[in-house]
């Protein structure tokens, strides 16, 4: 399989690639959902709520195994 | 379309969400849920094999497809792809799915809440399907690129509803 230069670059496009970006990101997602259980006063309603978008993009990205 | 793989979605995980919340687990399952999601929302964002979400492997045999007409390609394609039980998932945000629905608390709650992620999973899935009718098939390197894209995101997912459950088992235990 030939891989093109564009295909190179769209490799390296996201920053969050970086280990760092990646720590970085990865905190800021657990503190973020920390801080969204704190303001909801640990209520069910919001894992309800985070998890149905979480199946839809599931469902959605499921396309892209390969 | 949609409604071939919503139906067959929202029946299954009901069954789900009912079987899950009939048993007293909604806390342990709520004190998994946050320890899955930061053990696997890690090993997705740094983009390790392994260890592989848990899942089964199975395909859709050709077997089934293979002379069937339009209409009951459909149906065995929605009743099976819709409710994304049966076939190879290759993101851990999946098996997060009933243990969130396990953690609900009550009957009501986690049947509606199963029946409503059975749906949200089918759109996605059909609509992912109707996307890829419509567009010529990417490269597999687009496709593999994409396909790492998409389980970097769902890692970062993982850990914001790892961050509530652990607030939400602090709450409930605490």
């Amino acid at each position: 399989m030939t891989v093109q230069p564009g295909e190179r670059q769209a490799a390296s496009r996201w920053a969050a690639d970086s280990p760092f970006a990646k720590v970085g990101l990865g905190a800021a997602a657990l503190l973020s959902g920390l801080a969204a259980g704190w303001l909801a006063m640990g209520s069910f309603g919001l894992l309800a709520a985070l998890a149905v978008p979480l199946a839809a993009a599931n469902g959605y990205a499921k396309a892209y195994s390969p | 379309m949609l409604a071939a793989y919503a139906v067959p979605a929202a029946v299954g995980w009901a069954a789900i969400g009912l079987a899950l919340t009939a048993l007293p687990l909604s806390a342990v399952a709520l004190v998994v849920a946050a320890v899955y999601g930061v053990g696997y929302g890690a090993v997705e964002l740094a983009g390790l094999a392994w260890p592989r979400p848990p899942g089964r492997s199975w395909q859709v045999p050709q077997g089934m497809l293979i002379g069937a007409g339009r209409g009951r390609r459909v149906l065995v394609w929605g009743a099976i792809l819709g409710p994304g039980l049966f076939t190879r998932n290759p993101y851990a945000g999946f098996a997060m799915l009933p243990l969130l629905v396990a953690a609900a608390g009550s009957l009501t709650a986690g049947v509606w809440l199963a029946a409503t992620v059975g749906i949200a999973h089918a759109c996605g899935r059909a609509l992912a399907l109707l996307r890829d009718a419509k567009d010529p098939a990417a490269e597999p390197f687009t496709l593999l690129l994409r396909s790492l894209r998409w389980r970097m995101l769902d890692g970062f997912a993982l850990l914001v509803v790892a961050g509530a459950a652990i607030m939400s088992a602090v709450g409930r235990l605490g």
